[in-house]
């Protein structure tokens, strides 16, 4: 009965092209309720609606597309499989719809169906996609914004650590929001110019690096961000481990960082200071930059040897 | 030490560099026409008074001790006082155009020293989106960019290999502000190593002799007028550092005021001693990477040590941080954190912050700036270690002696 048992878990099953192992269905089905479950406690905390409920829903398809993304970049399956269990219980995920009822993955799915879309070729859709989501997270943060029913805002940051708390938030708000946008459209306007010049081979890594970037880029500098800011690096973080496991840090400790910007906007204090937080953010930022300019220096030799 | 490439010839523009050009152009512009409105404190107690009274008396104010800024920057007030537009428009208007020069320059620079026209152009950009430049011309109205374009002229001119002119233009920095004497140890260790001659540093008091000759002959005691830095040092005294991260941060700069005012000017003239004297010894081979590893070592160390030290100066080592970024990219953290010191300093002042700390403690970016402070100081060390970099007859003798 033992070894039937152990055979059976780990016989091959195969539908079609697919195939899998009791245990791979045993966990697909046990992560999936899990995730379930987890959300179950804290549901009741904000209210539940038909907006809450298609969020939810909405993080499992995000779950799986991840998966994909992850299956199109490294080609392995288990890796892809990992993904999509530990994105269905991942904290800040779970905690954002169905504790705050925020409900971010309306639009951060689009990002990383934009991301998908590139990776498969599709440049045009993927740009669509990109631009929708980016419509999207501006509007919903605009809603947001007038929630909030102020004047004019008094801090520069709304919970995400980023750079502002550094220098102080409080300080020439009016005209720093402003600024910080500009400083910003420079930046990623230096960044474009250095690539289109370099002619860099755009590869599966280097988009993957690019993303993750971006996504921890724009929020550190962007005025007024969400406790919530960090949503799609959180996740592209995991990607990014998921293909270069050496960078197994990155996404524990922007999970950190992000959770503890949700603990500070609901529970109106953190254990640390939120300082501490822009410092590691600044740290993964430039752990993530050095990485792409290795990749870029890599990418650019090899298209020069290839021309 | 890695080689790098000089180029003399005129950089040639394609399509994509006009259009990347003009595009941070117009967003460096816009920064600070957004900040141009900001009234600050320096305004209201310094400029505004100043401009009004030479509004006022003319030329004759210039006989007045009412100032204490050197008279040449005075003299760029009476202009502006003489204009019929707002002096506070006229003022950061001029400012703000420096800027752009001075990312010109640092582009040249760059081009000069690396030979690649991306990190020229690229260079031109940052040095527009440098919070520190930024804010303090456009913002603070303060009027460090003067003194930092003529710093930046005379590098370029020393890479041109025209040290005569980069000691003129060095003479003009001083003619401005004090501060441009932060670097002034790596000119000897450049005339030690005959890359200057002993005349060229002649420029500095004639330079500034010359400048306050007007002053002069408008009424103003000319012994007055020599000693001006020395009254300007003797205000601001109230603390060991004025909002700067330096080792007053660390070790607590509210306390023997007088007493260490006094001791840390004389640590730092002997910290200085030894390491031109440790520079002095042997003759090395200087390159471009060299001379911005000495400026930039000397701009951070000398405000380090120097007490009653503003939240501005670091301003000096911010550029020459950037071009030795862009000289060396595996150096890019170099920048990156003198510029958050730096910036972090500003804003702990700008933002009225008082005798508050800003949220991370001065005492940790004081430990930062140190840190700086060490990895450039170790690369000069390298520098100096490798035998290569030693002067022909000197590598000989050590491999004799060896």
């Amino acid at each position: 009965m033992d070894d039937f048992l152990r055979n059976f878990i780990s016989k091959k099953w195969k539908i079609g092209t697919f195939t899998f192992t009791f245990l791979d269905a045993l966990l697909a089905v046990c992560i999936t309720g899990t995730g379930i479950f987890l959300r179950l406690p804290v549901i009741d905390y904000t209210v539940t609606g038909p907006e809450k409920i298609g969020a939810i829903v909405l993080e499992y398809v995000l779950a799986v597309l991840c998966g994909a993304i992850v299956h199109d970049c490294t080609g392995s399956r288990d890796r892809a499989f990992l993904t999509y269990a530990i994105l269905v219980i991942y904290p800040t995920v779970a905690a954002n719809g169905a504790l705050w009822n925020v409900n971010a993955v309306y639009y951060v799915i689009l990002f990383f169906a934009g991301f998908y879309l590139y990776l498969r070729g599709f440049k045009v859709l993927s740009m669509l996609s990109v631009l929708a989501g980016t419509g999207a997270a501006l509007y919903r943060m605009w809603r947001w914004g007038l929630s909030l029913n102020v004047d004019y805002p008094l801090s520069l940051t709304r919970g995400w650590p980023n750079f502002y708390e550094i220098i102080g938030s409080e300080a020439f708000v009016n005209l720093f929001d402003k600024v910080s946008m500009l400083v910003l459209a420079g930046l990623l306007l230096t960044l474009a110019y250095c690539f289109a010049r370099r002619k860099v081979r755009m590869t599966k890594d280097l988009a993957l690096q690019l993303f993750l970037f971006l996504a921890v880029l724009i929020p550190y500098f962007a005025p007024y961000m969400p406790a919530w800011a960090g949503y799609t690096a959180d996740i592209a973080a995991l990607l990014y481990c998921m293909r270069r496991k050496e960078r197994f840090y990155l996404p524990m400790l922007h999970l950190i960082v992000s959770y503890s910007a949700y603990a500070y906007a609901i529970n109106g204090e953190t254990k640390l200071p939120m300082v501490v937080f822009s410092v590691i953010l600044l740290g993964i930022l430039v752990n993530v930059g050095a990485d792409i300019y290795r990749e870029t220096t890599r990418q650019t030799s090899v298209q020069g040897a290839e021309q | 030490m890695k080689k790098t490439a000089e180029k003399t010839g005129v950089m040639k523009f394609d399509r994509m560099d006009y259009v990347y050009l003009a595009a941070i152009t117009l967003i460096a512009l816009a920064i600070r026409l957004i900040l141009r409105v900001v009234t600050t404190d320096d305004w209201v107690m310094y400029w505004d008074p100043w401009i009004s009274d030479l509004k006022e008396m003319g030329f004759s104010y210039l006989a007045t001790d009412r100032y204490d800024y050197t008279p040449t920057f005075v003299y760029i007030l009476w202009v502006i006082s003489r204009l019929p537009i707002n002096p506070m428009t006229a003022y950061k208007g001029l400012h703000i155009a420096l800027d752009f020069v001075a990312a010109v320059i640092m582009g040249k620079i760059v081009w000069k020293v690396t030979g690649s026209r991306l990190k020229s152009i690229t260079a031109y950009g940052l040095m527009l989106l440098v919070p520190t430049i930024w804010a303090n011309s456009a913002l603070w109205a303060q009027c460090d960019i003067i003194f930092m374009t003529f710093l930046l002229l005379c590098f370029y001119y020393f890479f041109e290999e025209r040290p005569n002119l980069a000691m003129f233009f060095f003479g003009m920095a001083f003619v401005f502000k004090l501060q441009s004497l932060f670097i002034f140890p790596f000119l000897v260790i450049l005339w030690v190593n005959k890359k200057v001659q002993l005349k060229h540093f002649l420029w500095i008091p004639v330079l500034y002799f010359l400048s306050i000759v007007p002053a002069w002959i408008a009424g103003r005691p000319l012994i007055d007028l020599i000693n001006i830095y020395m009254a300007q040092g003797a205000q601001d005294v109230w603390s060991l550092s004025i909002k700067w991260a330096n080792i007053y941060q660390i070790i607590g700069n509210q306390y023997f005021l007088l007493e260490y005012a006094s001791s840390g000017t004389w640590l730092i003239l002997g910290i200085l001693m030894i390491l031109m004297y440790a520079m002095a010894r042997k003759r090395y081979r200087i390159t471009n990477e060299f001379i911005v590893q000495m400026a930039l070592f000397f701009a951070i160390l000398t405000p380090y040590f120097l007490p009653h030290m503003h939240e501005r100066y670091g301003c000096v080592a911010d550029i020459l941080a950037v071009i030795y970024a862009m000289m060396n990219v595996k150096k890019f953290y170099i920048p990156l954190a003198q510029l958050l010191v730096s910036f972090n300093c500003y804003m702990a002042y700008l933002s009225h912050r008082g005798a508050s700390e800003p949220p991370i403690y001065y005492g940790v970016w004081a430990f930062v700036e140190l840190g700086l402070l060490i990895a450039v100081g170790l690369d000069i060390w390298r520098f100096m270690k490798n035998p290569e970099n030693l002067e022909g007859s000197e590598a000989v003798l050590r491999k004799e002696e060896a």
